[in-house]
């Protein structure tokens, strides 16, 4: 059973406070040795337990009497914390020891040991951030021309726009990309000249939202969905939320419905093959939005391809090393802090030249 | 000269256990998903307890950050899952430790009030237990005769303690030690002193 930190914890204190207490039984000494060899935080706990007696050793300078009169006051940041209910002593020490105990249960301990526990956590707690439904987006939201004109709204390399349209939609732009935009009385036509959108479609029947992109025509009501058009490759719709009909331009018979997760793929052949996708995945896909890149089991040499969407520092990976995958969460404008620490994790090196990051071996 | 296991023990409590606050503080930098930074904190002790040269290390802190360092690799090597937020934090961990400037270095005074402040957040019963036992140096049973209790319950006063202690040393308790700059104090001997 993998124990947590703090109920090694609780065990190496009891443990350390049998040591020091008296010599142990044979027994013991049994029980002890096994605890110890069955996980290497047991020991490491255990010496940090002995090391915080032998550290109250230092007060032998003050002595007892003057330590007890000047203890100063315990500070208010003093909390009453539940020790975790399964805590069990071990086996020799405990015996008699919960039966005599009025069930301390609780001890103080500070809270700032919570914030830290936060930080441990802090890469979930972002993620969760990030993909929770309250996202704060820094200005960059504009309310476009009224009706019947087209407006264009691009990003550079590296940057992402949110663009409110008129109708209340909002469109969120990835790295190098382009849209038009085109209202009618009748219909809300999108243009994804190349690129990635991510599309926040306001319900309106009467006035069906469509993208095109390449050969793909999407068209929805009131959805979530981004339609990636790359450079020689086929248009991807990864719906979010909602339906969404895809169809390719020129055989407007074969519409094929998209539901929420998953992603349709629009081939040049006009085929379209929909598949679904976990819901995390497509959070996963999503997380551009937040300045982050996300890849599971991903060869480092299309990694360094879809790192290259968003920097024009290339990354350059050896084809010796090409097919080791990597899986994580990067900022999309760190390429060559990605290299590194694509490299620590699989044992690889980093050469740095001149707008060129190269994985080796 | 190597040391022995008390030794070993005595050498963290001088050199390690006072740095911990500053080591955590390190370690949170470092976003890893499922990755329990008191988990590194004990494989840690274990690893350098186990180290073969404990005594001619001469920067311990930085040492035992190297250490953390390891063990965080060698999680995300096992793992083959990255989840660092902000990537190339692992290099926030190889900031160089400067050498100590003689205002940084912990005072000898200092280093017990801290130590005394520590103490301040354990409860009475523990803490009395706690100055009976290591300060007076009274036996387990002297101890628990001067208190009224069995000896197991002052043996488990005692665990109470270290519990306590456990949360205050490293984890932002007053048991912090005053060096705000980041830098190095030098090894401690065995026998408190200050090596050069």
């Amino acid at each position: 059973m993998v124990q947590s930190s703090d109920r090694i914890e609780t065990l190496a204190a009891l443990w350390a406070a049998k040591v020091a207490g008296a010599p142990l039984t044979p027994d013991d000494q049994c029980c002890l040795d096994r605890w110890l060899a069955a996980d290497i935080r047991h020991a490491g706990a255990f010496a940090r337990a002995q090391a915080i007696l032998l550290r109250m050793d230092r007060l032998r300078a003050i002595g007892g009497t003057a330590l007890r009169a000047s203890v100063p006051e315990v500070p208010p940041t003093l909390i009453e914390t539940e020790v975790p209910p399964d805590v069990n002593i071990p086996v020799s020490t405990a015996a008699g020891l919960e039966s005599v105990l009025p069930s301390p249960r609780r001890f103080p301990t500070i809270t700032r040991r919570r914030a830290i526990l936060a930080g441990s956590t802090a890469a979930s707690l972002a993620l969760a951030g990030f993909f929770g439904s309250g996202l704060i987006w820094s200005g960059r939201s504009r309310r476009t021309a009224p009706v019947d004109t087209v407006e264009r709204f691009a990003t550079r390399r590296g940057e992402t726009r949110q663009v409110r349209l008129a109708d209340g939609s909002v469109v969120t732009l990835n790295t190098n990309s382009t849209v038009s935009v085109r209202f009618t009385d009748k219909v809300r036509n999108i243009h994804l000249e190349h690129g990635e959108a991510l599309f926040d479609v306001a319900k309106n029947k009467a006035r069906p939202f469509v993208v095109t992109a390449s050969d793909a025509v999407i068209r929805a009501v009131g959805t979530s969905f981004t339609v990636r058009a790359l450079p020689e490759k086929p248009v991807q719709v990864l719906v979010r939320e909602g339906v969404v009909e895809v169809s390719h331009r020129d055989l407007r018979v074969g519409k094929i419905r998209a539901v929420a997760d998953t992603k349709a793929v629009i081939a040049s052949d006009a085929s379209i093959a929909v598949r679904a996708v976990p819901r995390i995945e497509v959070e996963r896909n999503l997380a551009w939005q937040y300045g982050q890149i996300s890849f599971e089991n991903v060869r480092l040499a299309d990694a360094a391809q879809e790192f290259a969407r968003y920097s024009d520092t290339k990354i350059a990976v050896d084809p010796a090393v090409a097919n080791h995958t990597i899986t994580g969460m990067f900022p999309t404008n760190d390429p060559a802090g990605f290299a590194r620490v694509a490299a620590t994790v699989l044992n690889l090196h980093v050469e740095v030249e001149a707008n060129e990051v190269w994985i080796v071996r | 000269m190597s040391l022995n296991a008390q030794q070993r023990t005595q050498w963290l409590a001088n050199n390690v256990l006072p740095h911990e606050t500053l080591i955590r503080a390190r370690l949170a930098r470092v976003y890893v998903a499922d990755l329990d930074v008191n988990d590194v904190i004990q494989e840690m002790y274990a690893r350098l307890l186990s180290s073969p040269a404990l005594e001619t290390i001469q920067y311990p802190r930085q040492y035992a950050i190297q250490t953390a360092k390891g063990i965080i690799i060698d999680h995300l090597r096992r793992s083959r899952v990255v989840s660092i937020v902000s990537a190339g934090s692992l290099e926030q961990l190889n900031v160089a430790v400067p050498d100590v400037s003689p205002e940084e270095r912990l005072e000898f005074r200092d280093e017990i009030q801290d130590v005394a402040n520590a103490l301040a957040h354990v409860p009475e019963t523990y803490r009395e237990t706690l100055i009976l036992r290591r300060v007076e140096g009274l036996s387990q049973k002297e101890t628990a005769e001067r208190m009224g209790v069995t000896e197991k319950m002052a043996e488990y006063y005692l665990a109470r303690s270290i519990m306590v202690l456990s949360k205050v040393f490293g984890r932002g308790g007053k048991s912090r030690v005053r060096s705000s700059s980041g830098e190095e104090p030098e090894a401690t001997k065995i026998d408190g002193s200050v090596e050069r």
